[in-house]
């Protein structure tokens, strides 16, 4: 790079540099706002003179008062960590143990079956067929109907194997001519080279967990089994949706309290936003080892 | 953009043909192998081939006591009500709309993204602007729904505020079927454009830096070196995603618009998956709406095909 920069380099810089800056702003924005309503008391929101203000005109923190002491939204939180937690143990375990299976091609009938996964990427019964087979085996109102359904997708198992390739074979030939069996040989030398992308597939399946919400809607209607984001599409659309169909700009305040509303958004959002920061790196590998054999 | 894990550990095995004894003797010895393979195998025959047994209601009278195979037969019956049915056709147009609307912008601006990005010099405003913009990749669409309701209320949200502000009147945007389809495609590259932007990058990443010192001892300023390398760099990456957005021309992103939208907007907003959601789950017309959701997937299908097709052409011209 040149030291000396022209004065039409230092004007594009300066472009870039602030149009970046602006994007940033748009996409921080409607989370900051949101942030901000939260931490309001109720009557302040309505009061404020341009509500694009970055800091609350007065503090209050019982919006997230309210929200905790909804039994309703207690139990939803509840119901969302099992399925996280469960679902994305069972994800990664039987994703992580086909992908080592799937990337032995030698083997008989293992390139027959990687075929029968990529064609599910191509084509699938579709919604309707789907919803009566999850109802025919008996899964609705089911915890499980949350969790089985979805216990591997094809795409993570494709890159998981793909990661799998890279794993040089002789490492496996001379633990066994050493005389090690293949439980050992998975246990000891596969799994530990594969954390990164157990890393992926566990983070994927985490966040797909976490924000799932219509299988639930159309597979459970026991409220005791309600997921988050299924409450929080009650409360933040089904409201809206019902008054815009007699619209109204009067009316628009909904029945929640738009702090509360503000609350259960970063109480649901909150370990998310928290933590994919640290965990992005994993997240984007498994967008490039995607990328290059997709 | 060649990562370590691209290159496969022996050169792609050659197939040789095993008699029936040799393969046994195989799977015998390698029995860890299948076991392991058991769980996903039987995941994959059960929840991803069984729905595609239960298709043929489409060409049935379904009825949930009978069961997909004792109901009648009815052949054609129901595609020909749908060729019939305005309301199809609608949703249709609606679709393709939308789809390709989404195309227009939310391919080029990961590209246009990555550029800018790549011609930062200072690395923790790149890296912050970077995880920044992969926040909304990150959220569901119920909350994603929920925040542009909020940013577009006509009495609280900030657009209506600043409307006002510059002595506009507010504009109750979610109850306008003209405006509903530019919400849909301006909140759909709102969230996608940074996460898209990172296959770019690794694109950006793998050129050669001797390309760029050649180029500025050739004398060439800095927007002739982006023009000519790193623009080019991407066409590669560019057609693949292009042709694979092609391809899925017809998924036009149920969760998005499935929590966007609301009835008064239906007459642009309402697409073929939405159409079955409700055909199929609300009205129990169960038949019907398998025979559009078996419609969908067949052209979806198609389109994948024929794009897989040229995509391995442009892979064998180099790219």
């Amino acid at each position: 790079m040149s030291v000396l920069r022209t004065r039409g380099e230092r004007l594009f810089d300066a472009v870039n540099i602030t149009v970046l800056i602006v994007v940033s702003a748009v996409v921080v924005i409607p989370f900051w706002l949101l942030l901000v309503d939260s931490f309001s008391t109720p009557e302040s929101v309505y009061l404020r003179e341009f509500r694009a203000q970055l800091l609350p005109v007065s503090w209050s923190i019982t919006a997230y008062e309210t929200v905790l002491q909804k039994s309703a939204i207690g139990t939803a939180y509840v119901n969302t960590l099992f399925r996280t937690v469960v679902g994305t143990v069972l994800n990664t375990l039987v994703t992580i143990a086909a992908a080592y299976a799937i990337s032995k091609r030698r083997l008989p009938f293992i390139r027959a079956f990687t075929f029968l996964v990529v064609f599910t990427l191509f084509f699938n019964g579709g919604l309707i067929p789907r919803f009566l087979l999850v109802r025919s085996v008996g899964l609705l109102d089911s915890r499980w109907a949350l969790i089985w359904p979805v216990l591997v997708q094809a795409y993570t198992l494709l890159i998981a194997r793909n990661f799998m390739f890279s794993i040089p074979d002789s490492l496996e030939e001379s633990a066994y001519i050493d005389g090690a069996n293949e439980i050992t040989i998975l246990w000891r030398i596969i799994l530990p080279l594969s954390k990164p992308i157990i890393a992926t597939v566990a983070l994927w399946g985490a966040v797909m967990h976490w924000n799932a919400w219509f299988d639930a809607l159309i597979y459970v209607t026991d409220h005791g089994k309600i997921v988050l984001q299924l409450l929080l599409r009650r409360v933040l659309l089904e409201a809206q949706i019902m008054s815009m169909t007699d619209v109204d700009l009067e009316t628009d305040t909904a029945v929640t309290e738009e702090t509360v509303k503000a609350a259960l958004i970063f109480i649901s959002i909150g370990p998310i936003v928290i933590l994919y920061p640290f965990a992005q790196k994993y997240f984007i590998r498994g967008v490039l080892i995607g990328s290059v054999k997709g | 953009m060649k990562s370590p894990a691209a290159t496969p550990a022996a050169p792609a095995p050659a197939r040789v043909r095993l008699d029936l004894g040799a393969r046994w003797r195989l799977m015998r010895r390698y029995k860890l192998i299948y076991l392991i393979l058991l769980p996903a195998a039987a995941y994959f025959v059960l929840f991803q081939y069984g729905p595609m047994y239960g298709i043929q209601i489409a060409f049935k009278d379904f009825k949930l006591l009978k069961g997909v195979w004792a109901s009648e037969w009815v052949g054609f019956e129901h595609f020909v009500t749908m060729f019939g049915a305005p309301r199809f056709w609608q949703v249709l147009r609606n679709t393709v709309v939308i789809s390709v609307l989404k195309l227009l912008f939310g391919f080029p601006a990961p590209i246009l993204f990555a550029i800018m990005l790549n011609e930062l010099v200072g690395v923790r405003f790149k890296k912050s602007v970077q995880t920044i913009s992969y926040l909304p990749h990150f959220i569901s669409w119920v909350v994603l729904a929920g925040i542009v309701y909020e940013v577009l209320s006509p009495s609280l949200g900030i657009v209506n505020q600043v409307v006002e502000a510059t002595g506009g009147r507010p504009h109750n945007f979610m109850a306008d079927s003209d405006w509903f389809v530019a919400v849909v495609v301006i909140s759909y590259v709102w969230q996608t454009f940074g996460w898209g932007s990172i296959i770019y990058l690794a694109a950006l990443a793998g050129i050669d830096p001797q390309l760029y010192e050649a180029a500025q001892i050739d004398g060439a300023s800095r927007f002739q070196r982006t023009m000519s390398i790193t623009i080019p760099s991407l066409y590669p990456v560019m057609v693949i995603v292009f042709l694979l957005r092609v391809g899925n021309l017809l998924e036009v992103g149920f969760d998005q618009i499935f929590n966007l939208q609301n009835p008064t907007i239906y007459d642009t907003g309402d697409i073929i998956e939405t159409y079955t959601y409700r055909k199929g789950i609300i009205q129990q017309d169960w038949s019907y709406a398998a025979a559009v959701g078996l419609f969908n997937n067949t052209v979806g299908l198609i389109l994948l095909l024929v794009v897989n097709r040229f995509t391995r052409v442009a892979r064998e011209f180099g790219f």
